[in-house]
């Protein structure tokens, strides 16, 4: 079963990570742990994201204004680093949208069975 | 200051971010782990686990801390890391670099730093740019710029309109009661506006006035120097209006100046000078000037007006200005006249030698990134980042650079100390004024910055150059044996060329400096130095002729004195006055010739050869006719052909014209400095014509102390109120005349001494690396028969013909840079054939003698290492 799953794991699209972080935060800041569980619930287990692809995203969207973050104590009671989408990463987030919604259009378009 | 704050706060950000991610890794851990254990895992289980799908915490953060923008800055610390370790695995290489470095860098830090303190700096006087000097020129062959005389300066100060003042200033001793003695202190004679001219207010007190020029001597006025004020009269502030008895007279202080202002540097005081008739002397000249331009008004304004007038005066007083005319030269310029073209000689010396330690690292890099080609190599074929890569070796040189200048700056701090204490500490050598001007400061930091950088450049460049063209098939095939070396040996080949070529200048240079000292040294003075002693005569204001018998009496029959004499020069060198024939008037009018008011005994002094008629004697007193003597060149020159005793000459003498017979003729007796031709010269009797001051000269035993004091108790036996001076050798005298060029023949000698190390060691070190090149082929001659003696011929003629490439090519250079030194020589041509070959030759033979090493190791090849080695 856990063989299986791997198996069926899909390796994120470079780029497409910063868009699933940033669909991810729009409903409301999350660490960098809830984070990676989000993607992984709602892609039913196909999406795994790794710490070493998850934190440099993080940081580097942080840099690019895109998000901020800030330390507070999480509903269990632990201390973590939240993150929340700035007003600029909500702009992003649109754009990336739209982008993802032509490109996966054109690939539609590209891989569907010819006909005869 | 604000780029060092912000360094330090992205540091301390830099601390808190880093600390940041640390805790943000630990947060996901512990909640992954805890999450797993609500999930029902075991603790360690959870924790494991939360690690494991966590991934390597190290290369998370490591990545992570990449998109922070730091790498930059993180990579370069690596580098010099790197660097670090990768010099300090060749010790040997980094000690010679750092040495040669240091040799180039230090001598040219402490060059400029002297050529800035007195070239380049500007005066420490307010808007020097506008100060400027005015000089008479001498219309005779060997003329040039001379100093001015009183009525001339007269003159120019009414007429001229481009200049706002005009002040004038010479020197001079005083006798200054301080205490109990008399002393004899340095004092700057000058016209009263000198401190206005310089813009310079006193501290204490005022300068001088309009009126203090024609007081007569006896009521003089003195500004004092900060350092006498301080020194001797404790920083009295009520100094100002006191009087101090002078040896002839009394003097009232006026004003004491601020410590800034040096200017003669030796001034203890100022004194105002041109009254009683000193204004109307024409055809002496012995005052310099210094004068501050109209505002607008430049310096080719200036000129053009002071020679419209000397015209004027030369047509108005032909006897004694006539073709003489005048020049005007930026002030700071014509204070440092004497020792501009040595200094930037020098300068030109140092960069010679910095090219030739670049040449030498050049070489020596190129051998070990030769070695290193197969690391490059590999490093390049693994996927090294090519500009990573250049930036290390960048980062190499610059490590190296930097510890060579730091090592050069310690280098020259000493060589300073060093170079200042080679010179005697007289008024006379020109470069001893600017010692204390002599300082590392921000311009002369600026300027090793540049070379440091220069060298960083070429430290890096020649690696980096030989690496970026390296392919993956050159490191795999052992370093580029073959093609690549070649283009090696030639680049490393010119450099060694080069060297050559920049030794042989600077051999060249030195050899005809040592020559030239050699020769100054070997001068004919016309008398014999030794057992001379020379000191000023302080004469009283009264009944000088009283006095001056009884002293020199009195000195004359001192145990230990074999004889003394009286003359009016001082130290050598200065009166001038104009003469003519009486019987046929010389077709130009009168000619300035050398005159010398001497006592009959100064011919036994100095004994010069009698050459016709006869000396002075007791004949020759005040009220006999007048008579002169003159010298074997002025005999040669105004009466070629004639015997001149007998005949009569005309000397132009304080606006008088005085008849003299001529006595006698004696062998040139040389007052000038040994680069300068001897004067033509006229001697008449101190009783009949006494000069203002008079210098004693004295042949005896004893050291100057014990003669100082002899001198002193005749003085005091006929007057209590004058002090003698200090009195000094005649061989002292000399050799501080010949100080400043033999300072010089010894700076471009250890220059050249450097280069010609650095080049031995650069041709040593290219054969000794072709040879380990190519012992392949050596082994294979050997093995073929090749004798020993063949393959050391083979090696010394690489050798020989490397640096004869060299020096045909530095000999054509020096041929023309020589002349640029020419004023700098002494009866020697810049281009004196001995001298060249000299040097080519003493190089060559150098060049073969490094080269014997490597020969040796080449003939010792054993051939089973030609088998060995592929």
């Amino acid at each position: 079963m856990a063989i299986k799953a791997r198996e069926n794991r899909i390796d994120v699209l470079q780029g497409t990570l910063d868009m699933l972080i940033l669909q991810t935060l729009q409903w409301g800041p999350l660490h960098g742990l809830a984070i990676a569980q989000t993607i992984r619930t709602k892609s039913e287990d196909l999406l795994k994201i790794e710490a070493g692809s998850l934190y440099p995203a993080l940081h580097r969207l942080e840099q690019q204004g895109w998000l901020d973050s800030d330390w507070k104590t999480s509903e269990k009671g632990q201390r973590a680093k939240y993150y929340r989408l700035t007003r600029a990463g909500k702009k992003q987030l649109l754009a990336e949208q739209s982008k993802w919604e032509r490109l996966l259009k054109a690939i539609h378009l590209v891989m569907r069975p010819t006909e005869g | 200051m604000r780029w060092v704050l912000n360094r330090l706060r992205t540091l301390l950000r830099r601390h808190k971010q880093e600390q940041d991610l640390q805790d943000e890794v630990a947060a996901h851990l512990r909640m992954d782990a805890i999450e797993r254990i609500e999930h029902g895992a075991v603790p360690d289980d959870a924790r494991q686990a939360a690690r494991r799908d966590f991934g390597n915490v190290l290369v998370v953060t490591e990545a992570t801390r990449s998109t922070w923008g730091w790498t930059l800055l993180d990579q370069c610390l690596q580098d010099s890391r790197y660097a670090l370790r990768s010099l300090l695995k060749r010790p040997g290489f980094i000690a010679v670099t750092v040495v040669t470095l240091a040799l180039g860098i230090g001598a040219n830090t402490a060059i400029f730093s002297i050529v800035n303190a007195a070239l380049l700096r500007p005066l420490p006087f307010p808007e020097p740019e506008r100060l400027a000097s005015i000089f008479s020129i001498n219309p005779s062959p060997n003329g040039g710029l001379w100093m001015v005389g009183p009525a001339d300066f007269r003159d120019w100060r009414e007429q001229s309109t481009t200049f706002e003042r005009i002040s004038a200033y010479s020197g001079s001793g005083l006798s200054l009661w301080i205490g109990e003695r008399p002393e004899e202190i340095y004092a700057a004679r000058v016209t009263w506006n000198f401190f206005d001219t310089f813009g310079v207010a006193p501290l204490l007190g005022h300068g001088f006035e309009v009126a203090d020029e024609a007081n007569p001597p006896d009521i003089s006025s003195v500004v004092l120097s900060h350092r006498f004020w301080v020194n001797r009269f404790g920083s009295d502030p009520n100094i100002v209006g006191k009087t101090i008895k002078g040896g002839r007279s009394l003097l009232r202080v006026v004003g004491v100046m601020p410590p800034s202002f040096k200017f003669p540097d030796t001034a203890e005081v100022w004194i105002p000078m041109g009254c009683c008739g000193e204004m109307t002397r024409r055809a002496t000249r012995y005052w310099r000037t210094v004068g501050r331009l109209q505002d607008g008004q430049s310096v080719e304004s200036a000129r053009a007006e002071m020679k419209a007038i000397a015209e004027r005066l030369a047509q108005l007083y032909p006897k004694e200005n006539r073709n003489w005319s005048a020049d005007v030269l930026p002030f700071n310029r014509a204070i440092v006249q004497d020792i501009r073209q040595a200094l930037w000689v020098l300068m030109g010396a140092v960069v010679f030698v910095i090219v030739i330690a670049c040449a030498n690292i050049a070489g020596l890099t190129l051998v070990h990134s030769a070695s290193r080609r197969r690391e490059i190599g590999v490093r390049l074929a693994l996927g090294a980042n090519r500009w990573r890569l250049i930036r290390q070796l960048f980062v190499e040189g610059l490590l190296v650079s930097v510890l060579g200048t730091a090592a050069g700056l310690l280098f020259a701090k000493w060589s300073i100390g060093a170079l200042f204490s080679l010179l005697p500490q007289t008024t006379f050598t020109p470069l001893i004024r600017f010692r204390e001007g002599v300082q590392l400061d921000t311009t002369v930091l600026l300027f090793t910055a540049l070379i440091s950088a220069f060298t960083a450049v070429v430290l890096t460049l020649v690696p980096v150059w030989n690496s970026l063209n390296l392919t993956l098939a050159d490191s795999v095939r052992g370093g580029g044996k073959k093609g690549t070396s070649r283009r090696e040996h030639r680049l490393y080949k010119l450099l060694v060329a080069g060297q050559f070529a920049c030794a042989i200048v600077l051999l060249a240079g030195a050899g005809l400096l040592m020559q030239s000292f050699v020769r100054m040294l070997n001068v004919d003075y016309g008398y014999d130095p030794p057992g001379l002693m020379m000191m000023n005569l302080p004469l009283p204001i009264q009944g000088r002729e009283v006095f001056v018998d009884q002293v020199m009496q009195r000195i004359n029959a001192a145990p230990g004195v074999e004889s003394a004499a009286l003359m009016s020069y001082n130290r050598f060198g200065g009166l001038n006055q104009p003469i003519n024939r009486e019987d046929k008037p010389l077709a130009n009018g009168d000619v300035m010739v050398r005159y010398s008011s001497v006592t009959s005994d100064y011919f036994r002094v100095l004994r010069p050869r009698l050459l016709a008629g006869r000396v002075f004697d007791a004949r020759d007193s005040s009220n006999a006719p007048g008579v002169a003597i003159i010298n074997g060149r002025l005999a040669r020159e105004y009466f070629p052909g004639e015997d001149p005793v007998g005949r009569r000459i005309v000397l132009a003498y304080n606006n008088q014209r005085l008849s003299r017979e001529v006595i006698g003729v004696v062998s040139d007796i040389r007052q000038d400095a040994p680069g300068q031709p001897v004067q033509p010269e006229i001697m008449v009797p101190w009783p009949q014509l006494p000069w203002l001051s008079a210098n004693l000269i004295l042949r005896g035993e004893g050291d100057p102390a014990h003669v100082q004091k002899l001198v002193q108790e005749a003085i005091w036996s006929v007057d209590k109120n004058l002090a003698a001076s200090r009195a000094e050798t005649l061989d002292e005298v000399l050799s501080s005349q010949v100080a400043t060029p033999r300072l010089y023949s010894i700076l471009v000698g250890l220059f050249a001494a450097v280069a010609v190390v650095l080049a031995v060691v650069g041709i040593y070190g290219l054969l000794a690396y072709i040879v380990s090149r190519r012992t392949n082929e050596m082994a294979i001659r050997v093995a073929v028969g090749a004798k020993a003696s063949t393959l050391v011929r083979l090696v010394i003629l690489e050798g020989i013909r490397l640096s004869l490439a060299g020096i045909a090519l530095g000999l054509a250079g020096t041929a023309l840079l020589t002349r640029l030194m020419r004023s700098l020589l002494f009866e020697i041509s810049p281009t004196d054939p001995m001298t060249l070959t000299g040097v080519a030759i003493l190089l060559l033979m150098t060049a073969s003698a490094a080269s014997y090493i490597p020969a040796r190791r080449a003939a010792r090849t054993d051939p089973a290492v030609a088998l060995r080695n592929d």
